[in-house]
């Protein structure tokens, strides 16, 4: 990665779900569904996509394993690096944010958004 | 209840085959714990949601270790399984209809063709060279037309050119497979399946009118094509792989079918009418093979250079 870019909505709700302690692959999910107000649900291949990126980014990392009903369940923390991407794409989307929220809407009345059909 | 988990279990198995198998030995077990923990009970199929998730994130994790792999390695490898289908094509084709290469002969000549997946050169080059002898023998050994038959004279002059072109061409296939083995990354064990199916299709054709009806003309190809092309979702070498095939056989072909028709044409034009027909339906034949190569090679070679570009530009 040669420059930070913004990042994906499933990344960013991965990150900010870990920020109460590590979680498993299915408290990923549920906790990014509640933080999101059930808007982002994410997939299971999507979500692991998202923890081999930010494994491999050293923005999450690997906390323990146990065997649960016969299968490994891991679970996954934010690292220090991750917690600094993630406080730094809240700063980036408060910043958006701002511009609208503090600007007074000066829209153009009387205008049609379209040319109105002719015949 | 715990029927519908295992059949929601073996499911979800079989959509994580998307994922290589290196990923799959590490994360099989989490993903399908996940995958189940997150499924309402009763369902016994994955969601729509989950299922394409999981096909794509196949997509991702192949594109990765393609991208580790190497342009290189992976141009090897596409490069690697033309050969082996056209050899294990050509001698199946052989072994139907002729009454020469027994099975036998086309299980060597496959074995040989399915050899680089072995990854050693010298396994490759051994099992190589006594197909390469009994191709030789076999194709420049008199063709053993009945002596009852009153075209075998001209038949068998007929066949001489495209004999020699179609030796030429099954020799080039096996140098490639030896000078292409043996490098760092493997071959993809799934992919062994493609050359296999010209031998399975002939095995089985004695066995099942409906498999020897589906056996004729081109449509073994056909097939290949459509199981490649759902390939391309996750994986773009094996259908590059099917084209270079296709390219080493269209040539061989065109001739066998040409000079047949031809020579008859040419000295029983007065006698057998019905030439210039089966002339024609082998022109179609041939376009047909044609038509068929861009279609497949061309999103092959862009999903190709994509899936590789970043270790190119490294």
């Amino acid at each position: 990665m040669t420059r930070p870019s913004a990042m994906r909505e499933p990344t960013y709700f991965v990150l900010a779900s870990l920020l109460a302690g590590p979680l498993h692959g299915y408290g990923i999910i549920k906790r990014a569904e509640e933080l999101s107000g059930g808007r982002v649900r994410l997939a299971t291949g999507t979500l692991y996509t998202a923890l081999d990126r930010l494994t491999a980014d050293g923005h999450v990392q690997l906390v323990s394993e146990q065997m649960v009903g016969g299968r490994l369940r891991r679970s996954y923390g934010l690292t220090e690096d991750g917690a600094t991407a993630l406080r730094a794409e809240a700063q980036r989307m408060a910043e958006a944010a701002r511009i609208v929220a503090d600007a007074a809407p000066r829209t153009v009345a009387g205008l049609p958004g379209r040319k109105p059909r002719t015949a | 209840m715990s029927h519908t988990r295992t059949k929601l279990e073996r499911r979800a198995r079989a959509l994580l085959r998307a994922y290589p198998v290196e990923y799959r030995r590490g994360r099989a077990e989490e993903i399908i714990d996940t995958l189940l923990e997150a499924a309402p009970a009763g369902r016994s199929f994955p969601s729509a949601r989950d299922s394409w998730s999981l096909i794509v994130g196949g997509r991702h994790a192949r594109a990765a270790r393609n991208r580790g792999l190497g342009a290189k390695a992976n141009l090897r490898l596409a490069l690697l399984l033309g050969p082996a289908i056209f050899l294990s094509s050509t001698t199946s084709q052989f072994g139907y209809g002729a009454p020469w290469p027994t099975a036998a002969e086309v299980a060597l000549i496959t074995v040989a063709a399915l050899a680089p997946w072995l990854g050693s050169r010298t396994a490759t080059t051994v099992l190589v060279i006594p197909a390469g002898a009994l191709l030789a023998y076999r194709i420049l050994a008199p063709y053993p037309l009945s002596a009852t038959q009153p075209d075998a004279a001209i038949i068998s002059t007929a066949m001489n050119s495209a004999i020699l072109a179609q030796l030429a061409l099954l020799l080039i296939a096996l140098g490639a497979l030896i000078a292409l083995s043996g490098g760092p990354a493997r071959l993809p064990r799934s992919w062994s399946l493609l050359p296999c199916v010209f031998p399975a299709g002939v095995a089985m054709v004695g066995h099942s009118s409906v498999i020897a009806a589906f056996y004729q003309g081109r449509n073994m190809w056909f097939l290949l094509a459509a199981v490649v092309v759902c390939w391309l979702v996750i994986d773009a070498r094996p259908a590059f792989g099917l084209c270079i095939a296709q390219l080493l056989t269209v040539p061989f072909g065109s001739m066998i079918q040409f000079t047949f028709p031809l020579a008859l044409l040419f000295t029983h034009a007065k006698v057998q009418f019905g030439m210039l027909a089966m002339l024609q339906a082998s022109l179609l034949q041939i376009l047909l093979q044609f038509a068929f190569i861009p279609p497949v090679m061309l999103p092959a070679i862009w999903l190709l250079r994509r899936q590789t570009k970043a270790t190119v530009e490294a």
